[in-house]
C-alpha cells in the first residue's frame, strides 16, 4: 500500500518543485488555446500557460494544506498531551474538544472565509483551528496510558518537569499514531481549502486547485467544448492522486480500522 | 458526542450553550465581514448618486444604523417571533427566499440518504461478518479510498465520467423557471448519486468497525455457547450492541451531510442551498446568509441532539455514568 | 452418558510456526462427578473448554476426539455443534460481566436459549424464576427486570449460573469460578456449586481452577496441566496427601515462594526432554533428553520418570 501511495504522491511533488523553478503564469497566449508544443496543457480563459498556473496552484494548495495540518497537529497534540498527561486539565480540556468538534464545520468555515478573505495565511490558521480537535481526542487516552509508565515515572523522580517528560518520553512512544493523525489532519486541511477555492471564497490572486476549477467552472464553454480537459482534469487528477497519497497508509494501520481482535490464548 | 451528560436537560442546557455560541458568531462575524449592503444596493438599483441623507434613510430602513448590539437585540427578538428579517437583495422575506432551495436540498439529502445508509450498514455487516476473508480485504481498500475523497471531488469525477466523457447525464442540474427537481429526474440524478457514493464509505468503515468491536466482545461467544442459532446472535446480540454507537454515527453522518451536499451542489449548479449562498455571498446579503447559516446550524445541532438522546434510550448504562 | 475426550491436540499459530497449547489430552467425566482442571495459567486450561465448545479464533489446529453419547463432538462444524452447547454441555464463563449482554434484561439472556429451542414463554419463565430463587436472587420478578449493570458481583456469578442450570445441561464447565474473588466469596463459590449437583445429582462438573482449596471443597478427581500436558491424574484425596509428580508437589508446598520461575508460555513447550526439568528440584540426566510419558499407576496416572 505504501508503495503506491509513493506513486500517487510523485505526480503532486513534480508540480511542486516546477512550481518553486517556473516563474509566474502571465496572459500572454492566445485565451482558450488548447495543448501543444512549448504550452503543454494550453492556455486559460486570460491566455496564462495552465501549466505553470496548475504548478503554482500547487505550491499553495499543498503548501496551505501540509502547513495548517502540521500546526493542527501541533494543538492537538499540546490539548490532548496536556490533557491526557495532567489528570487536573482532563475535564476542561476533554470539554474543549468536544464543544470545537460539536460546532458544524462548514458553515462556520464559510463564515470565517467570508471575514477573513483569506490569504494563505490566514487559511492556515483557520483551518488549524478547526482541525486539531481529532488528533487532541486520539492522543488523549494514549498519552493518558503511558503517563505511568516506568520510565516516565523514573524521569518523574529524577526531577524533570511535566513537558520534558511529555516530549522526551512519552509522545516518541506513540509516533505512528501521531504520524497517522499527521495526515489525516493535512487531509482536512489540504481538502477544505480547495473546497473553499472552489466556492471562489479564497483570495483570486493566489492561483491553488480549487481556484483553477472555479475558474473553469465560470467558464459556459467548459464542458460543450474539449476545454475541460486541460483545466479540470489536471487539477482533478492532481487532487485525487494527492487524496489517495495521505490515505493509502492508513490502509496498512491496522488497528486504526480494527478495534480489538479476539486475545491470545 | 459529550461523554460526561448522563441526562435529558443536561443535554438540552448544552446545545442552547452551543445554539447560542452559533448565533453570535453567526451574527458578529458577518457584520465584522469587509464589504457593506449598501454597496449591493447601490449596484442593484444603480443609485450611485445617494445623497448623505438618502443613504442614512436607507440604512435605517434596515436597521443598520443602530450600534451592533442593538442590531443584535433586534434580531434575537425577530427570532423568537420565527421572523428571519427580510432579504436585502430579493427584497422578499428570508423564508420565503429560502424555502424553494431548501426544498431542492432536501431532495438530494431524502433521496440519497435512506439508500446509502442501507447499503453502508449492510456492507460493513457482511464485511464484519467475513472478517479476513482475502476478498474482504479488497472490500475494505475499496471503501477506505472512496471515503477518503472528498465530496466534490467524487462529484467532479462523477460528472468528467458520466455527463461529459460519456454524456448518460446532463453536466448542469440546473432547472428553468417553475421546473421542479422531479420533473427532470436525469439532472437530479449525478448529484444524489454522488451524495450517495461519498456517504456509504462513511457509513461502512464506521459499521464494519462497530460490528467487530462487539464480535470481539465476551457476551457474543457466551450468547453462541448457550446454544442460541447464529442469526438470533447477530439478530438480537450484535445488532443490539451495535445499535447505540451507530445511531449516534447515523445522526452525525446526516448533519455532515449537510456539509457534503452543499459542494455536490456547487459541481452540478444545482440550485440548492449551496447556489443561494454563493447569491447571498457575492450582494452581502446579511439576512438572507444569516437565514441559511441559522437553518443549517439548527437542523445540524437538532440532528445531533436527537443522536444524544436515542443513546440514552437506548444504552442502559449511558443514563447511570456507566 | 459422559463426556470421552480421547488424545486431544490443539495447536495455535504463532510467529515461529505452530505452538502446542494442548498435548494428548485424555480425560473421561461421568455423571455426577465433579473433576477439577489444575495448572498455571497458560497452560492450556481454559483452551480446553474454549475447545469443546468451539469458541477457538479461527486457524487453530484440532485433532483429537471428544465423545458424547456415540457423536464426536469435534467433528461437528459451528452449526452442527450449537444445538449441544448450552442443552449438553454448559459454560460458565470466568467473568459474569462480560458475559452478559449490557442492553438486555437479565431475565430475557436467562430464558432466551430455552425459548429458541421451543420451550414455551411461560414454562421458560417458570423454569427461570424457579432457578433464580433456589439461588438466592430474590425477588425473582425483579432482578430478571434489571439491566447486569445493575446487579452485584456475586448475583451475577449466580445469574450465570441460573443461565447454564435453565437448560438442564449433562455437562458443566466451570472456568476459573475464584479468579479475583475474597474468601468470603470463595465459600459462597464452593455453595453454589454443590447446590448446582444438589439441583441436578446426574450433572458432571468439570472446574478449571488454580485454587486448590477449591479444589480440595468440590472435587473428586484431580487433573493437573503442566505447559499443555496432563502430569498428574489422581483421586482429590490421594492428591493432597501424596502427590506423585514434582510439579503438583511444588503446588502443593506452594513452591513459588522458594523461587520457582515460570517461564513464558510459547517457551515452555518447546524445551527438550521434560517439560518441567529446568525447574524441577528432583531433575535427573534422563529428564533432559528423554519426555516421559504418561505413566499408568494403580490409581492414578503421573507422567515423570521417578515413577516409572
Amino acid at each position: 500500500m505504501s508503495k503506491a501511495a509513493v506513486l500517487c504522491a510523485l505526480v503532486p511533488l513534480l508540480l511542486l518543485g516546477l512550481g518553486l523553478v517556473l516563474p509566474k503564469a502571465e496572459a500572454v497566449h492566445p485565451p482558450f488555446s488548447p495543448p501543444g508544443a512549448g504550452l503543454l496543457l494550453g492556455a486559460d480563459d486570460i491566455g496564462q500557460d495552465v501549466l505553470r498556473v496548475l504548478a503554482h496552484g500547487t505550491v499553495t494548495t499543498l503548501g496551505v494544506g501540509f502547513a495548517a495540518g502540521v500546526l493542527a497537529t501541533l494543538i492537538g497534540v499540546l490539548v490532548g498531551g496536556s490533557a491526557g498527561y495532567w489528570p487536573r486539565l482532563e475535564a476542561p480540556l476533554t470539554r474543549l474538544t468536544d464543544l470545537v468538534l460539536a460546532f458544524p464545520r462548514l458553515p462556520l468555515l464559510i463564515l470565517l472565509a467570508l471575514y477573513l478573505k483569506p490569504n494563505p495565511l490566514n487559511a492556515v490558521v483557520i483551518l488549524a483551528l478547526f482541525g486539531w480537535p481529532s488528533t487532541a481526542r486520539t492522543l488523549r487516552p494514549a498519552v493518558a496510558g503511558l503517563r505511568e509508565a516506568g520510565y516516565a515515572q523514573v524521569a518523574r523522580t529524577l526531577g524533570a518537569s511535566g513537558l520534558y517528560v511529555l516530549f522526551r518520553h512519552v509522545l516518541p512512544q506513540i509516533t505512528p499514531l501521531l504520524m497517522v493523525n499527521l495526515l489525516l489532519e493535512i487531509r482536512f486541511a489540504l481538502v477544505a481549502q480547495t473546497g473553499l477555492a472552489f466556492l471562489g471564497l479564497t483570495d483570486p490572486s493566489q492561483p491553488s486547485w480549487g481556484l483553477m476549477l472555479f475558474q473553469a467552472f465560470q467558464q459556459n464553454q467548459t464542458f460543450t467544448t474539449s476545454y475541460w480537459l486541460w483545466t479540470v482534469l489536471p487539477p482533478a487528477v492532481a487532487l485525487t492522486l494527492t487524496v489517495l497519497a495521505l490515505s493509502l497508509p492508513l490502509l496498512g494501520d491496522e488497528r486504526r480500522l480494527d478495534p480489538r481482535l479476539r486475545r491470545e490464548p | 458526542m459529550f461523554k460526561a451528560t448522563r441526562t435529558f436537560p443536561g443535554l438540552l442546557l448544552q446545545y442552547m450553550g452551543l445554539a447560542l455560541l452559533a448565533l453570535v458568531l453567526n451574527f458578529f462575524l458577518l457584520r465584522l465581514a469587509p464589504g457593506s449592503p449598501l454597496l449591493s444596493l447601490e449596484q442593484a438599483e444603480v443609485v450611485t448618486a445617494l445623497s448623505d441623507e438618502q443613504r442614512q434613510r436607507l440604512l435605517s430602513l434596515y436597521g443598520l444604523d443602530k450600534p451592533l448590539w442593538m442590531q443584535f437585540v433586534d434580531y434575537l427578538g425577530r427570532l423568537l417571533r420565527a421572523d428571519l428579517g427580510s432579504s436585502l437583495y430579493y427584497n422578499q422575506p428570508v423564508s420565503t427566499v429560502v424555502w424553494p432551495y431548501l426544498e431542492r436540498t432536501l431532495l438530494v439529502v431524502g433521496l440519497g440518504f435512506v439508500p446509502a445508509a442501507l447499503l453502508g450498514l449492510g456492507l460493513g455487516l457482511f464485511s464484519a461478518l467475513n472478517h479476513r476473508k482475502p476478498w474482504e480485504r479488497s472490500l475494505l481498500a475499496m471503501l477506505v479510498v472512496l471515503q477518503s475523497l472528498p465530496p466534490f471531488l467524487i462529484a467532479l469525477l462523477l460528472l468528467l465520467a458520466l455527463a461529459v466523457l460519456w454524456p448518460v447525464f446532463p453536466a448542469v442540474s440546473t432547472l428553468l423557471p417553475g421546473q421542479g427537481p422531479l420533473d427532470r429526474l436525469e439532472r437530479l440524478a449525478l448529484p444524489v448519486l454522488a451524495y450517495v457514493l461519498w456517504e456509504v464509505g462513511l457509513f461502512y468503515l464506521f459499521a464494519r468497525g462497530a460490528f467487530l468491536s462487539v464480535l470481539g466482545e465476551d457476551y457474543l461467544a457466551y450468547a453462541r455457547a448457550k446454544g442460541l442459532p447464529e442469526s438470533l446472535v447477530i439478530r438480537r446480540h450484535l445488532l443490539r450492541a451495535a445499535l447505540p454507537p451507530l445511531v449516534a454515527r447515523t445522526a452525525l453522518i446526516l448533519s455532515a451531510s449537510f456539509g457534503g451536499v452543499f459542494f455536490i451542489e456547487a459541481v452540478f449548479s444545482y440550485p440548492g442551498l449551496s447556489s443561494l449562498s454563493l447569491i447571498a455571498i457575492a450582494r452581502f446579503d446579511y439576512p438572507l446568509l444569516e437565514g441559511i447559516f441559522l437553518l443549517t446550524l439548527s437542523t445540524i445541532l437538532l440532528f445531533n441532539l436527537f443522536a444524544d438522546w436515542l443513546v440514552l434510550r437506548l444504552d442502559p448504562r449511558v443514563a447511570e455514568g456507566m | 452418558m459422559s463426556l470421552r475426550v480421547e488424545a486431544l491436540r490443539v495447536a495455535f499459530p504463532g510467529p515461529d510456526g505452530w505452538v502446542e497449547v494442548l498435548e494428548d489430552f485424555s480425560l473421561t467425566l461421568s455423571p455426577g462427578e465433579t473433576v477439577a482442571l489444575v495448572g498455571e495459567s497458560g497452560a492450556g486450561k481454559s483452551v480446553f473448554i474454549e475447545t469443546v465448545l468451539g469458541l477457538l479464533p479461527a486457524g487453530c489446529r484440532v485433532s483429537g476426539r471428544a465423545w458424547f453419547e456415540g457423536q464426536d463432538l469435534l467433528s461437528l462444524n459451528p452449526a452442527q455443534l450449537r444445538p449441544w452447547l448450552g442443552r449438553v454441555l454448559a459454560w460458565v464463563p470466568q467473568s459474569a460481566a462480560q458475559a452478559l449482554h449490557p442492553m438486555l434484561p437479565l431475565g430475557f439472556q436467562l430464558r432466551e436459549a430455552l425459548e429458541a429451542r421451543g420451550v414455551p414463554r411461560a414454562e421458560a419463565r417458570r423454569r427461570v424464576f424457579e432457578l433464580l430463587e433456589a439461588l438466592d436472587l430474590r425477588p425473582a420478578e425483579r432482578v430478571a427486570g434489571q439491566f447486569p449493570h445493575q446487579l452485584s458481583g456475586g448475583m451475577r456469578q449466580r445469574a450465570m449460573l441460573v443461565a447454564a442450570l435453565a437448560q438442564r445441561p449433562r455437562v458443566l464447565l466451570v472456568d476459573e469460578p475464584t479468579k479475583g474473588v475474597d474468601t468470603e466469596r470463595k465459600a459462597q463459590v464452593v455453595a453454589l456449586l454443590r447446590q448446582a449437583q444438589a439441583l441436578q445429582p446426574e450433572l458432571a462438573v468439570l472446574v478449571v481452577t488454580h485454587d486448590l482449596e477449591l479444589v480440595q471443597a468440590i472435587a473428586d478427581r484431580v487433573v493437573v496441566l503442566y505447559a499443555g500436558q496432563i502430569v498428574e491424574a489422581s483421586s482429590t484425596s490421594d492428591f493432597f496427601q501424596a502427590p506423585l509428580h514434582p510439579f503438583a508437589q511444588a503446588l502443593l508446598a506452594a513452591l513459588p515462594q522458594r523461587g520457582l520461575q515460570a517461564l513464558p508460555w510459547a517457551e515452555s513447550r518447546l524445551v527438550q526432554g521434560c517439560r518441567f526439568h529446568s525447574r524441577c528440584p528432583k531433575v535427573m540426566e534422563r529428564c533432559r533428553a528423554q519426555a516421559p510419558p504418561l505413566i499408568s499407576r494403580p490409581s492414578s496416572e503421573v507422567r515423570c520418570w521417578l515413577h516409572d
